[in-house]
């Protein structure tokens, strides 16, 4: 086993609400084939110019 | 207080430099108010590890945060217990004189507050506890043998414990701006993240109360020293806190094995959070179940508020824990939350 530092910035696309955001965001997560989740929290949100929503998402998971 | 308790939810998230929380045990008080106006609060060690210094409520769940998530999230449910029989796993990194610090540490809470404690073991290897930061400059660190820490969980598990203290051989960063920084309480606590790390994987793999401690030589006195690092620096190890904490850390279980008593995530009333701080899972859970949030003032490194997350409704913003612990009252005893302020919202009307 091996732990993987996790970064990843995730277009948060209009349709997902705030209340959808935690499953939305394992979904874009556990697809990754880094591996298992172990721990993850938004650290920032950035909007483009065009208005879409960046997060920053900084975790750990299991390799 | 008539009303009867309100499942509380407090997370002061690690190793985010947070005012109150981002230090050593410094958001306990807060943790008791919170306890007293809530009559339950679950929380998590970064909040109540004080390291020689500790407090023991009964109204306070001491949940350790890979636990707290999956709890949140409806997946685990909490059974309070009497007592834990609390094993204690050392990193065999450890120096031999350290390690014996820690031991005499659980032979006092065996002898002095009658802590059911053991086995000890050591494991088959240097777990090799490396630290880091995020982008974000929160830390965190990594593990070389996650797997020796897993078998010497799984060791103590089967020797009876019901509950692991762990202890790792953190490396020393004497001297460096981040620990003089955060000693003189303008920095992040650059050890948390792998703390984290640690507790996590035990928990995860073991579904069971852990938690962590860690092995550092002592400090030389610091005439500058902020009085929220302070409790680090009373002894020579930082384990006290977390076999007190975990004495009476509940179960936790299956949700679908729950039974009544247990505490689940369908009972939680409110979950109180720094303001900046709201993108982790158990907040993001509590928002998804359309529990209360109450949103305070306590800066940190991250700006992950209301407004950035689009939380309009459900969120209660508070200027101080006391000030969350009002809130709390109102909620536990039925009150409306917008009768407390002038104006008064105005009446919404459906057409």
């Amino acid at each position: 086993m091996k732990l993987l530092r996790l970064q990843r910035q995730l277009t948060w696309p209009e349709h997902v609400s705030t209340i959808e955001l935690r499953a939305w965001i394992r979904s874009e997560l556990v697809s990754d084939p880094d591996g298992e989740l172990l721990r993850w929290a938004i650290t920032g949100l950035t909007t483009a110019a065009d208005g879409a929503r960046c997060l920053h998402v900084e975790g750990v998971c299991l390799g | 207080m008539s009303a009867a308790p309100l499942p509380t939810l407090m997370v002061v998230p690690t190793g985010i430099g947070c005012e109150i929380g981002g230090y050593a045990g410094d958001a306990l008080p807060s943790a008791r108010l919170l306890a007293a106006a809530s009559g339950c609060l679950i929380t998590h060690p970064n909040v109540m590890n004080g390291a020689a210094l500790y407090w023991s409520d009964s109204r306070i769940h001491y949940v350790e945060g890979y636990g707290l998530d999956r709890f949140a999230a409806g997946d685990w449910a909490l059974r309070p217990v009497r007592r834990q029989r609390i094993g204690l796993l050392l990193d065999a990194g450890i120096e031999a004189e350290l390690a014996q610090r820690q031991i005499q540490v659980a032979e006092a809470c065996r002898a002095t507050l009658g802590l059911d404690i053991g086995p000890v073991l050591r494991s088959d290897q240097p777990l090799g506890v490396s630290l880091d930061r995020g982008p974000s400059g929160a830390s965190w660190g990594r593990l070389e043998h996650p797997d020796a820490l897993l078998r010497a969980g799984e060791r103590l598990r089967d020797a009876g414990a019901t509950a692991i203290a762990v202890v790792a051989r953190f490396p020393e960063d004497l001297g460096s701006d981040a620990l003089t920084s955060y000693r003189q309480g303008s920095g992040v606590d650059a050890l948390a993240g792998a703390e984290a790390v640690i507790s996590h994987l035990l928990v995860r793999h073991l579904q069971m109360p852990c938690a962590h401690a860690p092995a550092l030589a002592p400090l030389p006195l610091d005439p500058q020293l902020d009085p929220r690092a302070a409790a680090e620096e009373l002894g020579y190890t930082f384990l006290a806190c977390v076999l007190v904490g975990l004495s009476r850390a509940p179960d936790l279980i299956d949700t679908t094995a729950a039974l009544t008593g247990d505490v689940q995530a369908s009972q939680i009333g409110a979950a109180v959070v720094p303001e900046g701080a709201l993108g982790g899972e158990a907040v993001l859970a509590c928002v998804e179940r359309g529990i209360p949030v109450i949103s305070v003032a306590n800066p940190s490194l991250l700006s992950v508020t209301p407004k950035v997350l689009g939380l309009s409704s459900g969120v209660f913003q508070a200027s101080s824990y006391a000030e969350a612990a009002g809130l709390l009252v109102a909620l536990r005893e039925g009150i409306s939350p917008a009768a407390l302020g002038r104006p008064l919202p105005a009446l919404q009307k459906i057409q």
